[in-house]
């Protein structure tokens, strides 16, 4: 696996780049720019021109965004559909093997390019804003990283990944089974319409999970909670609920206690686990090249 | 019951796309250590029987075995195929691809593939993409030849190359095939390749109706196999 994840990295390697440095370029012209409109801490505001320059440099961030995820699911999508995948599934490997390793390829250039964005803006605002000292700059980068990490933090973000591992896991099923299904190389589209109906499918399935199964658990000391008496568990403290995709059925408290629905995050990690068994399956015992 | 002296047996095995039948009752078996032509023309069924036997297409019924094994990752390692394609990944250097079969096949002999590459007149820096179709066939026939597989299984590898390099194609699969491995061509190019053949089998719509070892049926019919396929397909 290790072996094909090697050839997935230079076969994408030149292209991310590219998104990368598109996202460092606009960054650096968004924040420069910004920085010009504010003299002595006082809007001044743009011009029509800067303006414009603006939108370009925001269109570009979102454009390279975009693009990487497409380069993404479409570097999936070519294996089933062009010749490559003469090479690719004539190799000694399993489908489970191909598609871990594009899954996790996938994930790699995805958390680089958030993480590089956000460390590079970050440190550009610190030397745009607090002046080019190096030893503030030191001393920000020093900051970020003494950033304290709270468990709703990490919360969020393990929820942000699966969530994620969850989507991109849905889409290569979604382009597997229309492979599969519609023989028509020409109705390419037909996997988004799927990937749009499975969707559908799973989050009306997960809160059906959190009704099913209607007990929580409190993540802080294991505690098991009926749904019925959730209110009075959390007294008024119930500030955020995340209900997006497989995070549906986690509250977390302003004051910091996070409970999860037992029913919606089992059904959840098993729904991920079935389609990755599933998209293997697929890609290794029925695709016809 | 699998004999032990085939490398590839074929029980009524049948393909069907929708009404279309690309196979029908397909029967083959094949012995070790030879080097058989499945003979046709266009549309025969030869490309979906190839297929099936490498595992990049599924059977609609039938059983196909190679060496013991039903095709799946156990039989690519011991199969060394050349599709009727470009199939090298576009961003890849010829250095890249002799990488990839190093590192995926135990089997690939690096020294075979210099002397081969030197022989094709490829260079390790050159880019696949901006390759002539037939020194990409040449590429894609280095590497398949450079393996030391138990089974070789090559799709048309002259269709459409130029006559010197279709003869290059044909110097190298005569003087680097490994003695003791076993070798399938398809093609309907059959009077430049009929020399290699020890075995043929002719298809049409999907069915074998005809085959045997290529000496005897010269013998037999007191003609070539190339005046044999034409009297059949003609």
């Amino acid at each position: 696996m290790l072996k094909y994840m090697k050839y997935e990295i230079k076969g994408t390697y030149r292209f991310m780049l590219a998104i990368i440095l598109t996202v460092i370029g606009a960054s650096t012209g968004l924040q420069v720019y910004g920085n010009k409109i504010f003299v002595a801490d006082s809007y001044v505001g743009p011009n029509p021109t800067g303006i414009l320059f603006l939108a370009i440099m925001g269109f570009l961030i979102f454009g390279a965004f975009i693009s990487a995820l497409f380069y993404i699911i479409g570097s999936f999508r070519k294996e089933l559909y062009e010749d490559r995948g003469y090479l690719t599934f004539s190799l000694p490997l399993t489908g489970k093997q191909i598609l871990g390793s594009k899954t996790l390829i996938a994930l790699m250039w995805a958390a680089l390019l958030i993480i590089i964005s956000l460390v590079y803006n970050f440190i550009l605002a610190i030397a745009l804003h607090g002046g080019v000292v190096f030893s503030e700059l030191f001393e920000a980068i020093r900051y970020l990283f003494r950033f304290k990490v709270d468990n709703v933090i990490i919360t969020i973000i393990l929820a942000s990944i699966f969530s994620g591992i969850t989507t991109l896991l849905l889409i290569y099923f979604s382009i597997a089974l229309s492979r599969v299904t519609i023989k028509n190389k020409k109705i390419g589209g037909m996997w988004f319409i799927i990937f749009l109906v499975l969707n559908s499918i799973i989050s009306f399935l997960t809160l059906m999970a959190v009704e099913a199964f209607p007990f929580y658990l409190d993540l802080s000391n294991f505690n098991i909670i009926r749904a019925s008496e959730l209110t009075n568990y959390m007294g008024y403290n119930m500030g955020l609920i995340m209900s997006t995709g497989s995070s549906t059925g986690m509250i977390i408290t302003s004051d910091k206690n996070i409970v999860l629905n037992i029913g919606s995050a089992l059904f959840s990690i098993i729904t991920a686990i079935g389609i990755f068994f599933g998209t293997s399956y697929l890609i290794e015992r029925k695709i016809d090249l | 019951m699998y004999d032990v002296d085939n490398i590839v047996e074929i029980k009524n095995l049948t393909k069907s796309y929708g009404r279309k039948l690309a196979l029908d009752n397909l029967n083959l078996n094949i012995k070790k250590g030879k080097v058989v032509g499945i003979l046709g023309p266009n549309g025969s069924g030869k490309t979906t029987l190839i297929k099936i036997l490498v595992g990049i297409l599924r059977q609609t019924k039938g059983e196909v075995l190679i060496n013991g094994y039903k095709p799946g990752v156990q039989t690519k390692s011991i199969v060394s195929y050349l599709p009727d394609r470009n199939f090298l990944y576009e961003w890849m250097k010829v250095e890249d691809a002799i990488e990839m079969y190093k590192d995926f096949y135990a089997d690939f002999d690096e020294k075979k593939c210099d002397d081969l590459l030197q022989f094709m007149r490829l260079e390790r820096d050159m880019k696949v993409n901006s390759l002539s179709k037939g020194m990409k066939e040449k590429l894609n026939l280095t590497l398949v030849l450079s393996r030391k597989a138990k089974l070789y299984i090559l799709d048309e590898p002259i269709a459409g190359v130029d006559p010197v390099a279709r003869d290059q194609i044909l110097d190298a699969i005569i003087n680097n095939y490994e003695e003791n491995s076993s070798m399938i061509i398809t093609t309907h190019l059959v009077r430049y390749m009929e020399k290699i053949f020890d075995e043929v089998a002719f298809i049409s719509d999907g069915k074998i109706i005809l085959e045997g070892n290529a000496e005897k049926l010269r013998e037999d019919k007191f003609m070539q196999i190339d005046d044999l396929y034409k009297e059949i397909f003609g």
